[in-house]
């Protein structure tokens, strides 16, 4: 960071030499201009998002309650982990939180794949040319545009084991015997989730590979078909690669959605341990637990998981999102 | 790729058909929930009962509709969801004209004018775009609270910046790191400063950037739920936490023709922007908001 104090030094530097002088000090106010226009920008963004994140990590460390926070008094880790009695106890010790760390994992990996695989097939079939294309490219947008509430809600209603039309066209299909309590079962509601958030993502993760597939370049493809090489494998030796850092975009915005995903999950299905997330664990400990201190570990493990999963990501893919050009 | 399709083989023909199918079937598993919905919302409720979700209305009416814009109960209160559809109104067009704003803003300044940390300003921010938000709502609503905004229309504007500027600047960092170097030196040279550099220069070529920010924003702030509903009091509410009230409202019989009538006013300002404006999202993201 270029402080003011070696701003002036360097001034003072530019100063005694002449030699550049004037572009070495215009350079330099410009810059500062920049740094002018972004430092209130940056203390408004420390202080409403990082303020707030500092006093989860500190509430976190506490036992302070939703009636009453003021009072919190500092507890150390206990609200992770204490040994108390002959027995341990805190979050790292909590089943339903080793179940809810699972789910969302479990949850993340399967939808975020399924959503890549479904993803590229729908750019592929959305790059061909046919009649009707901008029709269907604009059905394909609905889910993703439309709220994550009224899709659910929708999903549920659909979903719904004596009146939904889902068991309705599986029985009527004779798929299936009896209706499924597709949100209630517990080997069923997992991959209900996940089919509605596939349903509501693939247009996104979609969208982002068709524009990629619209900036290839042609002769590649006519290089390949004078070739006469197989399209299947021209897809995985051209398309692919090519396509790549679109994929990796598209990768990391749905895995961070998917590690944070709450709404989904929390209409469809509530508070059932079969589904519960990190987001929705915390929530309750915070919202119906009042228990402010213990929800604020949970979302502390929470956002220690995403750096985690960031940080990883900016390290391998640097390019892709163009932090290191 | 075109041309997986368009070859001339033997097999040409059949692939085609096969194609139709696929897009079909597609369109329908998209189509359907849209389709059910539509239909219940124009059923007078008796037939909702007696028939399956897929028949026709025997009787349309708009009934369901006007009840569920102006009477139906949303928790307390039976003044419909109307209000809160400007609600949103009200606090998405502040919050998506001035992110958009101050991401562009941002996107100049981070590559024309780099510096050193502006490398680390970037990552940061874009871990500002990722945080989990029920991390941050507690002590989110104390930050409101001393602010003066908790429960306003103005706070929820503020929040959506916030968590909106980590995107946009995203956008448009990208987009402009395709514009070229020598046009900014050559102004800065000529003795242009920060602001007049961007409007002569990256402004006259955002414009497909600036879609793709507009409507990226636009659908996330209009769908957002978890802060409308943290964040807001009766009168100040998105029409999504209203939706959710009416749907959960469980005096007397369940509705479900209002229900789908208001789920279908909560998502239509998305549809439209989608439906008149996804042709060009599609085309700004090609334009370079994706590239490294």
């Amino acid at each position: 960071m270029s402080t003011p104090a070696t701003e002036s030094a360097s001034r003072v530097g530019a100063r005694a030499t002449k030699a550049g002088y004037r572009g070495t000090k215009v350079r330099r106010q410009r810059v500062r201009a920049a740094w002018m226009f972004l430092i209130p920008m940056l203390i408004t963004l420390a202080l409403v998002a990082g303020w707030p994140l500092a006093r989860t990590f500190y509430f976190s460390f506490t036992d302070a309650s939703l009636s009453d926070t003021a009072g919190a008094a500092w507890i150390g880790i206990e609200n992770y982990l204490v040994f108390d009695d002959g027995n341990w106890y805190g979050i790292l010790t909590d089943p339903v939180w080793w179940q809810s760390v699972w789910n969302t994992l479990f949850f993340s990996v399967v939808s975020v794949s399924l959503e890549v695989v479904f993803g590229i097939i729908v750019a592929l079939l959305l790059n061909a040319e046919f009649k009707g294309r901008m029709l269907v490219r604009a059905a394909v947008l609905i889910p993703w545009a439309i709220p994550t509430i009224v899709s659910a809600k929708m999903w549920a209603w659909m979903l719904n084991d004596q009146f939904g039309i889902i068991n309705h066209l599986l029985m009527a299909l004779g798929l299936i015997d009896s209706p499924l309590a597709w949100t209630a079962d517990a080997s069923l509601s997992m991959w209900a989730v996940i089919m509605v958030d596939v349903w509501k993502t693939i247009p996104f993760v979609a969208l982002l590979v068709l524009a990629a597939l619209q900036m290839l370049p042609k002769d590649c493809y006519e290089a390949a078909e004078v070739d006469g090489i197989h399209p299947v494998k021209v897809f995985f030796r051209v398309t692919l690669p090519l396509i790549t850092p679109a994929l990796l975009v598209a990768v990391i915005f749905r895995l961070l959605d998917a590690l944070r995903v709450f709404d989904v999950i929390y209409v469809l299905t509530s508070n059932s341990t079969n589904t519960m997330t990190m987001s929705i664990y915390a929530r309750q400990q915070l919202v119906e637990f009042q228990d402010v201190g213990y929800g604020s570990a949970a979302s502390t493990l929470l956002f220690l998981i995403i750096a985690l999963v960031t940080i990883l990501y900016l390290y391998l893919g640097r390019r892709q999102l163009g932090v290191d050009e | 790729m075109d041309n997986v399709i368009r070859r001339r083989t033997p097999g040409a023909r059949l692939a085609r058909a096969a194609l139709y199918a696929v897009l079909i079937v597609m369109a329908l598993f998209y189509l359907l929930p849209l389709l059910i919905m539509l239909l219940t919302s124009i059923k007078p409720l008796d037939e909702i009962g007696a028939g399956t979700l897929l028949a026709l209305p025997e009787h349309p009416t708009l009934a369901p509709w006007v009840n569920a814009w102006g009477e139906a109960c949303t928790g307390m209160r039976c003044e419909g969801v109307g209000g809160y559809f400007w609600n949103s109104f009200a606090i998405v067009i502040p919050a998506v004209a001035i992110s958009t704003v101050v991401g562009a803003l941002n996107g100049y300044a981070l590559t024309k004018w780099r510096f050193r940390g502006s490398e680390l300003v970037f990552a940061l921010m874009l871990f500002g775009c990722f945080i989990p938000f029920q991390v941050v709502l507690l002590p989110m609503a104390q930050t409101l609270g001393w602010l003066g905004l908790s429960s306003s229309r103005a706070g929820l504007v503020l929040v959506h910046v916030v968590f909106g500027i980590a995107f946009t600047t995203l956008f448009f960092r990208n987009f402009y790191v395709a514009v070229p170097s020598e046009l900014v030196s050559a102004a800065k040279l000529d003795g242009a400063g920060f602001f007049r550099i961007f409007w002569r220069i990256l402004l006259p070529v955002s414009a497909p950037i600036i879609v793709v920010s507009v409507i990226w924003q636009f659908t996330q702030i209009w769908n957002d739920f978890l802060f409308g509903v943290a964040f807001s009091a009766h009168d100040t509410q998105p029409v999504t936490v209203a939706l959710n009230n009416l749907v959960n409202t469980s005096t007397g019989v369940k509705e479900y023709n209002v229900n789908m009538a208001a789920a279908m006013i909560a998502a239509l300002p998305t549809l439209v922007v989608y439906v008149l404006a996804g042709k060009y999202f599609v085309r700004g993201l090609t334009a370079g908001s994706v590239k490294g």
